[in-house]
């Protein structure tokens, strides 16, 4: 029996944040450049933000991955919700400095100011909303030494609000904001993601009707593209093993994308 | 893992759901088309009944020559003051200068007296016999010019007509005068031939062998092609003792239609059969 393309298939779209899975878009890449010129000019913090599964973790594991062989640059992929924490965790990672027992504001300002080299390091941090109002305003106030540069991802949520703030706008030098992806991007970041993993055959059964479809249940999402292509390519895994007359190799079935949709909840039936 | 047969099944459910409304208005959007359908399809049978009417009326004044030129001579029952309505045909339409006897065909007067009677007769071609025209005339042979109808009522509507009066004569089905006035204001309404051949049968069957002859005479001044109508026509004349006019009828009238009943009642008459 020949391999189940299929199931190879499927594994290119699990939802893992990857730098060398990074597609690179047109829409995606200029935002990707003028990300990457914020954080080289003498900013105190960028701030990319946008729906959830819009790409900020991508674009900002992307940024890690290129950056990290030039300068110093920590990425921060779950928020350090306490602190103390926080600041032991940057002292830790910036100044090698270990730690034991409370860290406050004070003291790791005064750390940062006595062992910090001249090189700026950059600080991202992915998921900022999930930082308490508190510890946002200190993270604004360690901006302001210009010991430190932030580059912040956050949910277009009621964050915004905090943002909104005068006090903490002016020290935002730059904001991006990342959208969903067109129909026509999406035909394309699917067939590259597929030719990737050399699964042509596959990528040749995505046809317009096809991508329009998912790009109507998913309206350009890429975290809900990648369940729902998933769960697509793990339907036709099923059948290729167990009941191949049921699916043609030309194309997508329709009648298998809204099944998919439906087992990830993007239709409702 | 997934379940596909579940998948599958709620993918079912799914699409039902997704088509159940489309189904649903192309429900209604039918019943709407048949309901406008059988609406425009009544509209047209007003329309055709009226067109038809309007027809007959055409014809009753533009040619009114029956096919035979025979024009039998009235009842005589006139008192002589009546005005009798204008029943002559235009001499110019029927009777050619060259011919050598005529017959002139109209009602007895009681039968126009009841019609005047009863309604105001809006067909002004039914025009009145002047007493010098009721004169009898003597049988005139063939009429060479013979004007063709264009508008003919169509045989099933006339059959249809018939059943539907036929029907409702079974249900009052007592013969009286009153039941076939009911048929005769109907008549005198839309001058419907089917209908005066109706009624000339009843009052044939009632052995009202005036009125049969009055009202076959209208129904051939109608239409000339009813076949009954001349039948009738004879079978009166026979029963009113003018065997020698319904023979010469009927005859003139095989000449012009071939038709297989008025030979077989012709024959039957010269045997003596039918009397």
């Amino acid at each position: 029996m020949k391999d189940n393309i299929f199931n190879i298939a499927k594994n290119i779209f699990l939802d893992t944040v990857n730098p060398q899975d990074y597609v690179e878009l047109e829409s995606i890449s200029t935002f990707y450049r003028t990300l990457h010129a914020c954080v080289l000019k003498p900013l105190k913090m960028v701030l990319l933000y946008g729906k959830p599964g819009t790409g900020k973790s991508m674009l900002l594991a992307k940024l890690h991955d290129e950056l990290s062989q030039t300068q110093k640059v920590y990425l921060y992929k779950t928020p350090i919700i306490d602190e103390s924490e926080f600041y032991k965790t940057l002292a830790q990672d910036l100044l090698s400095v270990n730690y034991e027992g409370e860290l406050n504001f004070t003291q790791f300002i005064k750390i940062l100011n006595n062992l910090l080299s001249k090189e700026v390091p950059i600080i991202l941090l992915d998921e900022a909303q999930l930082y308490s109002n508190s510890l946002m305003e200190k993270i604004r106030l360690l901006s302001d030494t210009r010991k430190l540069k932030f580059v912040i991802t956050l949910h277009k949520t009621d964050k915004e609000d905090l943002i909104a703030k005068e006090h903490f706008q002016t020290r935002i030098w730059e904001s991006i904001e990342l959208n969903n992806t067109s129909s026509e991007e999406l035909k394309f970041y699917i067939h590259k993601k597929l030719l990737q993993a050399s699964c042509l055959d596959v990528a040749n059964m995505f046809n317009n009707n096809a991508v329009n479809l998912i790009y109507k249940l998913t309206k350009g999402n890429y975290r809900d593209s990648h369940k729902l292509l998933y769960t697509l390519l793990q339907i036709y895994s099923w059948y290729y093993e167990h009941s191949p007359s049921k699916i043609r190799h030309n194309k997508i079935s329709t009648k298998i994308v809204e099944m998919a949709a439906m087992h990830v909840g993007l239709l409702d039936a | 893992m997934l379940n596909i047969y579940e998948l599958e099944k709620r993918w079912f459910y799914y699409k039902i759901k997704v088509y159940l409304p489309y189904f649903f208005i192309m429900i209604f959007l039918g019943l709407i088309l048949t309901f406008l359908v059988f609406r425009l399809n009544e509209k047209k049978t007003i329309q055709n009944s009226s067109t038809l009417s309007k027809e007959k009326i055409e014809v009753n004044t533009t040619s009114i020559t029956p096919p035979n030129p025979i024009i039998p001579t009235p009842i005589l029952k006139i008192p002589e003051e009546q005005v009798v309505p204008k029943q002559v045909i235009p001499k110019e339409q029927v009777i050619p200068k060259n011919e050598v006897k005529k017959v002139v065909l109209s009602p007895s007067v009681s039968f126009i007296e009841t019609i005047v009677i009863e309604t105001n007769v809006t067909n002004k071609d039914i025009t009145k016999p002047t007493l010098e025209e009721i004169t009898p005339i003597e049988v005139q042979p063939v009429i060479k010019k013979i004007v063709k109808f264009t508008a003919e009522v169509p045989k099933e509507e006339i059959i249809t007509r018939l059943t539907e009066e036929n029907q409702k004569i079974q249900i009052t089905k007592q013969h009286t005068s009153n039941d076939i006035a009911i048929v005769i204001r109907r008549f005198k309404t839309n001058n419907n031939p089917a209908l005066s051949l109706f009624i000339a049968k009843k009052y044939y069957e009632i052995d009202n062998f005036e009125q049969s002859y009055n009202y076959a005479l209208i129904t051939n001044q109608l239409n000339k092609d009813i076949e009954d109508s001349w039948i009738i026509f004879a079978k009166s004349l026979i029963k009113l003792k003018k065997k020698q006019k319904a023979i010469e009828v009927l005859k003139q009238y095989i000449q012009y239609s071939n038709s297989n009943k008025a030979e077989i009642l012709l024959a039957n008459i010269i045997s003596g059969k039918f009397q």
